[in-house]
């Protein structure tokens, strides 16, 4: 008699739980979402609206201060976790090799052909012949600094140096800008393969950078908050804080010293095993078109990869952006590549950091 | 069933779950960790091999090394300032604070109410080269221009971590001097003691298990904290707990991460097995 109930308990309560669960998955049919990871300024809420109320979805930004934090993170939850990834060139070769990537098909992004002809199939998003990622933005690391102190436009990475302004400098924590000291240096053929020897002639110089830095930034909104609190006066950065430091009427700099720079070219990235992979086409596809390129750089002042945008740019921006000779200008940059002995890079990074 | 049998099954009902609760959520997820500590990462692999390498990383790496010095140095001076500060602070308001004391009480535990993130924001913008204590210090005239000495260095981290912790270090000091039989202070002034000598032979051993186990609160939390350093803290001052963090949710080093990760932990087990010997986890 007394087992009868405890039965029916089971039965029902399995019931109720197997009702719950559908319940929830229907509820997330309705409402889908596109889970992405990536920099500061590439999921605004400006341009991803639009997207939302046309594919019926939320466009759920994940942000990372550091190629090496995307990667952390995509590795500890895979497709699971993210849809996609706005990947830099530090980051391309990782995922693939890591195999956490999608390969593309290209016929489902039909923007793809107005892509400036450089960033089509480019090496560092095409492996084994197959594509990998859409070019979404790209640009050099710049020089930042508050013109109210450092009154003449620096001539030279060196001045990060300068007695002047010790304590008042801030670079990103991110071991990649180990490549910009070999470039200051010079007389590197591959400023992203440094050998163990290498590192150890780059050492010294690096720290005696340690003096002069005030704080480690890790995102660029704390870059801009550096600045405009004054704590710093000269910084390595990235554009959103230009963009930032200006809206706000701060007394901004920026520029790229003699000895030229590093930089970014990034792609949008499908995780394997992402659910979400229609969305994610229609998502890289939709970032190519004008509207939504000029969007991005107003808010993030990266630079536009689709030629589509050009007309709606104004004539500052088009110079800023080289686009007049863009493809030759694109030959400049040192773009960040995957760093194959990066474990030896931030063993020295955290020297560096903690000593 | 004879009692000392069903004694016995009392002490497995009541023992087993809880075990069981601990092995599963615990205990494994530790040991799992602590497995990573003994392989290899290199590139994108972890490689599953036995090696001590992690560990002769992170007492060799000068970053390594010198952080977790200055990890055990900071928690040291954290919980000695909280331990000055918080004597007087207990002693007041287990003796002297009357009818004050629950109101008092309240005040020292409102802070825990707020997030975390929040306190430690606030001494930013005290601190700061705009911040408050600058601004009172310029209008004073007591500095020409505002001072980058209060911000993102180890004064900075040292005070925010004695202020966020020190109610951890007061609480169980008050329960100290409450429990504190007053007439035995009072045997020793009747027998001719001196108040120091009083204190010195009476008080303080009686109150030892509680500084004791305040002093193990402050140490343990400091050992561990990482948002303190990385928001208040300057270009050099990171503890250990950012490089566990640095590790694992940057350089995807789990293997690396891991092994700083278990030297925390025989540290502070190691600190926690000894101090569990004077009475002092009875009073946390």
């Amino acid at each position: 008699m007394r087992t009868k109930p405890t039965r029916s308990w089971i039965v029902q309560g399995c019931v109720v739980a197997l009702t719950m669960f559908g319940v929830t998955t229907a509820a997330r049919g309705a409402d889908r979402e596109l889970r992405i990871i990536g920099w500061e300024g590439y999921m605004d809420a400006s341009f991803a609206k639009p997207f939302e109320e046309k594919h019926h979805c939320k466009v759920l930004a994940t942000y990372a201060g550091s190629s090496d934090e995307m990667y952390a993170k995509i590795k500890a939850g895979g497709g699971k976790t993210y849809d996609m990834v706005t990947a830099s060139g530090d980051l391309t070769r990782r995922l693939y090799d890591a195999g956490l990537l999608e390969p593309l098909d290209l016929s489902k992004v039909p923007n793809y052909k107005h892509l400036f002809p450089f960033l089509q199939k480019p090496p560092y998003n095409t492996f084994g012949g197959k594509p990998y990622g859409v070019s979404i933005a790209w640009g050099p690391d710049l020089l930042i600094y508050d013109k109210s102190v450092v009154t003449e436009e620096p001539k030279s990475w060196g001045i990060l140096y300068d007695e002047k302004y010790k304590n008042k400098v801030s670079v990103n924590d991110y071991a990649i800008i180990i490549a910009d000291l070999a470039l200051w240096e010079g007389g590197h053929k591959n400023i992203y393969e440094l050998s163990k020897n290498d590192l150890a002639e780059i050492k010294p110089k690096l720290m005696k950078l340690r003096p002069q830095i005030r704080k480690f930034w890790t995102s660029q909104g704390e870059l801009t908050q550096l600045f405009q609190n004054k704590e710093i006066v000269l910084g390595w950065g990235w554009p959103v804080t230009v963009v930032q430091l200006k809206k706000a009427g701060f007394p901004v700099g920026y520029t790229i010293p003699k000895e030229g720079t590093s930089g970014w070219s990034d792609s949008w990235m499908i995780i394997k095993g992402s659910p979400n992979v229609d969305l994610a086409y229609a998502w890289m596809n939709y970032m190519l078109e004008g509207e939504a390129q000029k969007k991005m750089a107003d808010v993030s002042g990266y630079w536009v990869a689709s030629e589509l945008a050009i007309p709606l740019l104004d004539a500052d921006t088009k110079k800023d952006m080289h686009l007049n000779d863009v493809a030759n200008y694109f030959k400049t940059i040192k773009f960040w590549e995957t760093v194959q002995n990066y474990d030896d890079w931030t063993a020295l990074w955290n020297e560096f950091r903690g000593q | 069933m004879s009692s000392a049998a069903s004694k016995r099954l009392g002490f497995w009902i009541s023992f087993l779950p809880p075990f069981g609760w601990m092995t599963v959520f615990y205990l494994v997820p530790l040991g799992a960790l602590l497995m990573y500590a003994f392989m290899r990462h290199e590139y994108v692999h972890v490689i599953r091999e036995f090696t001590w390498e992690n560990f002769r990383q992170a007492f060799t790496n000068i970053g390594y090394r010198n952080t977790l010095i200055r990890t055990l140095w900071i928690a040291n001076l954290v919980t000695l300032i909280d331990t000055l500060l918080a004597l007087p602070v207990a002693y007041f308001l287990a003796f002297r604070a009357g009818r004050w004391k629950q109101p008092l009480m309240i005040l020292v535990l409102l802070p825990l109410w707020s997030s975390y993130l929040v306190r430690v924001f606030a001494w930013r913008i005290i601190l700061g080269y705009n911040g408050i204590l600058n601004g009172v210090l310029v209008h004073t005239g007591l500095l020409h221009e505002p001072s980058t000495l209060f911000l993102y260095n180890k004064f900075s981290v040292v005070l925010t971590l004695c202020y966020i912790w020190l109610p951890f270090m007061i609480l169980p000091l008050t329960t100290a001097f409450e429990r504190l039989p007053v007439k035995l202070l009072e045997a020793s002034a009747d027998l001719g003691a001196t108040p120091f000598r009083t204190l010195r032979r009476v008080t303080i051993p009686l109150i030892m298990p509680g500084l004791l186990a305040g002093g193990l609160s402050v140490f343990s939390l400091t050992m561990g904290d990482y948002i303190t350093p990385s928001l208040i803290g300057g270009a050099g001052d990171i503890l250990i707990g950012n490089l566990v963090a640095s590790e694992f949710g940057v350089a995807a080093n789990w293997p690396l991460g891991s092994a700083f990760a278990g030297v925390v932990l025989v540290l502070l087990f190691a600190l926690m097995a000894g101090l569990s010997r004077k009475g002092v986890l009875e009073n946390l």
